[in-house]
């Protein structure tokens, strides 16, 4: 069974995690750009950190056959820090035109400061732009609320809600961003969050379509496997291998399809990659990188 | 097989490699940005190569592309790259005196495979002296396939490095396990200290009882530091035939009289073709005509 995991940070994971994830069935991941739970304070770490989100970051899941993809964006936090936000803005447009970018992200509100909301209008217009979907991040205070405000946001964007993926639902969220064209994503959390078994009765509650799941995993405490883990308590609930597939595959490929820069039937296949197959034979020997 | 193309002739191969719909969607691109490129227009078109053209190898009887300054191999070539090989060279010679800003643009901000097209550029362009910090910059890069495209199949190091520089990369090649023999123009580049650098790799490695690559044995002969051919008549009876094959070469690049008795008495029992005709090779240029 193939399996995709939608929000996963892995600039702060190891290369076990990337060995256990391949192992588990994981074939492609979306990283998203957020905070690195530190502010920064200037731009120049930012320009870094986005290129190392389509550089080296990609390079060593391709070590462990795992497609990465990633989304750009300046997060919510960051965006009240004056010595950033305009200067990140003014940055987006160079990163969102590279392959392997596949949405803005993840943006949204945090404090749902003005400032905030600012960037957050901002840079859906920079998705209109650029033609790209949209990863939209749910306050975690005030959670309902900041989802309406989200939802308005978006609305007045003119962005196709077709087009969005909100994240980190929980059974309060759901319901409201089910009732427009968006997307829902779940963070499985070992502790806060959402858990496996809530998840399952989400989608018994909810049904397949336009429902997504994550790990989330980043510098805290987090699990990789979040996204296999799901697929058991799917299977234990008695949902079929189908439907597994169908929420933790098709379903967050077919959302990031949308930005013409991923395919989901390419996914997974016996790793012949062109890029280094054209480099030659040459640059993998000795390597030897895994093969699914 | 013909040997050099001049860089404009790379657009038509793109065209005969790829799908009809993605050149015309290429060359809209282009249109678009007719009379004169703006940075973004550029950088845009540069960016979106490889999914407006998709990644087909180029095909071709030609061996390389040529610009005056150095023959870049065409292996390997897809047509993402190519193109955007393309258009840097067409950038140089339409608007000379923006190549430099814009090709640090395309560098520093580029992903892994702009960069790589960018610095299988770099022998291509005019002045290509003025990039060796970009290109030291790629060296400096642990993902293979950037590393792989600066140090094979790529004139540029061997013609534009110092000698520490050329010293470095080709260590590095050999830690990275790239293919020796790709190394353009390794031979005129060899030297005494990379022939130390060498011989001291292989007994490092001997020490641990770990593996090398046969192909060191060549720089490591052409300035034979003490010990160096004694122990290339050593691994002339090694079990593994790619090192006898290895110091067979070696020993004929040394071309040392004294050897020729090891290497007769090597031939008459060798049964590697390969290895064999080294031999011989080596024998007959040791042996006087009569």
């Amino acid at each position: 069974m193939k399996l995709f995991d939608p929000h996963i940070h892995m600039t702060s994971r190891t290369t076990d995690d990337y060995e256990a994830m391949a192992s588990a069935g994981i074939v492609g991941i979306v990283e998203p750009a957020f905070w690195l739970g530190q502010p920064r304070t200037q731009v120049g770490s930012f320009i870094d950190y986005f290129s190392s989100l389509i550089g080296w970051e990609r390079f060593r899941a391709k070590q462990f056959g795992i497609a990465h993809f990633c989304t750009m964006g300046l997060n919510p936090k960051e965006a009240n820090d004056p010595r950033v936000a305009e200067a990140v803005l003014e940055l987006l447009p160079r990163f969102l035109r590279k392959d392997g970018v596949v949405a803005v992200g993840e943006i949204g509100f945090d404090d749902m400061t003005p400032a905030e909301e600012k960037v957050f209008q901002a840079q859906l217009q920079l998705a209109k732009s650029a033609d790209l979907p949209v990863l939209i991040h749910l306050p975690h205070r005030d959670k309902k609320r900041g989802t309406e405000r989200t939802l308005d946001v978006v609305r007045e964007s003119g962005v196709p809600e077709e087009r969005v993926l909100i994240d980190h639902n929980n059974e309060e969220t759901l319901p409201l961003v089910k009732a427009t064209g968006c997307w829902a994503g779940h963070s499985i959390y070992p502790d806060t969050k959402m858990t496996e078994a809530r998840m399952v009765d989400l989608l018994k509650r909810y049904g397949l379509e336009r429902m997504v799941v994550n790990s989330a995993a980043d510098w805290g405490k987090s699990d990789p496997l979040k996204v296999p883990k799901t697929a058991e308590a799917m299977r234990a609930a008695g949902f079929s291998a189908a439907d597994v597939e169908h929420v933790l595959f098709d379903n967050p490929v077919r959302f990031f399809e949308q930005s013409g820069r991923l395919s989901g039937a390419d996914l997974g296949q016996p790793q012949i990659d062109q890029s280094e197959l054209f480099e030659g034979n040459s640059v993998l020997r000795g390597q030897t990188p895994r093969r699914s | 097989m013909s040997a050099s193309l001049n860089p404009e002739s790379l657009l038509p191969l793109i065209q005969e490699a790829v799908p009809e719909p993605a050149f015309r969607a290429f060359s809209e691109q282009l249109e678009r940005c007719r009379p004169a490129w703006t940075l973004a227009q550029f950088l845009n078109t540069f960016s979106a190569a490889a999914r407006t053209l998709g990644r087909y190898p180029l095909r071709t009887e030609h061996t390389s592309v040529s610009a005056g300054t150095g023959d870049v191999p065409l292996a390997g070539l897809t047509s993402d790259c190519a193109a955007r090989m393309w258009l840097l060279t067409a950038l140089a010679a339409s608007v000379p005196s923006e190549l430099a800003t814009v090709l640090e643009a395309t560098y520093d901000e580029g992903d892994g495979l702009e960069r790589i097209a960018v610095i299988r550029s770099l022998a291509l362009l005019p002045f290509p002296e003025r990039f060796v910090e970009l290109a030291r910059d790629a060296g400096r890069s642990n993902e293979v396939s950037l590393f792989g495209a600066l140090a094979c199949n790529n004139p540029y190091p061997a013609r534009f490095y110092s000698e520490l520089a050329w010293n470095q990369l080709h260590m590095k090649a050999v830690f990275l396990d790239l293919p020796l023999a790709q190394l353009a123009g390794a031979r005129e580049r060899d030297n005494a200290e990379l022939s130390r650098m060498a011989l001291q790799y292989i007994e490092q490695q001997e020490s641990a009882g770990r593996r090398f690559p046969p192909e060191l044995f060549l720089p490591m002969a052409a300035f034979p530091p003490p010990g160096a051919v004694a122990k290339l008549l050593g691994y002339l009876t090694h079990a593994v035939p790619e090192l006898r094959l290895g110091a067979a070469r070696a020993l004929e690049r040394i071309r040392q009289p004294r050897t020729a008795t090891f290497l007769e008495e090597r031939l008459a029992v060798e049964p590697d073709t390969q290895v064999r005709s080294t031999l011989e090779r080596s024998i007959a240029a040791l042996t006087p005509p009569p």
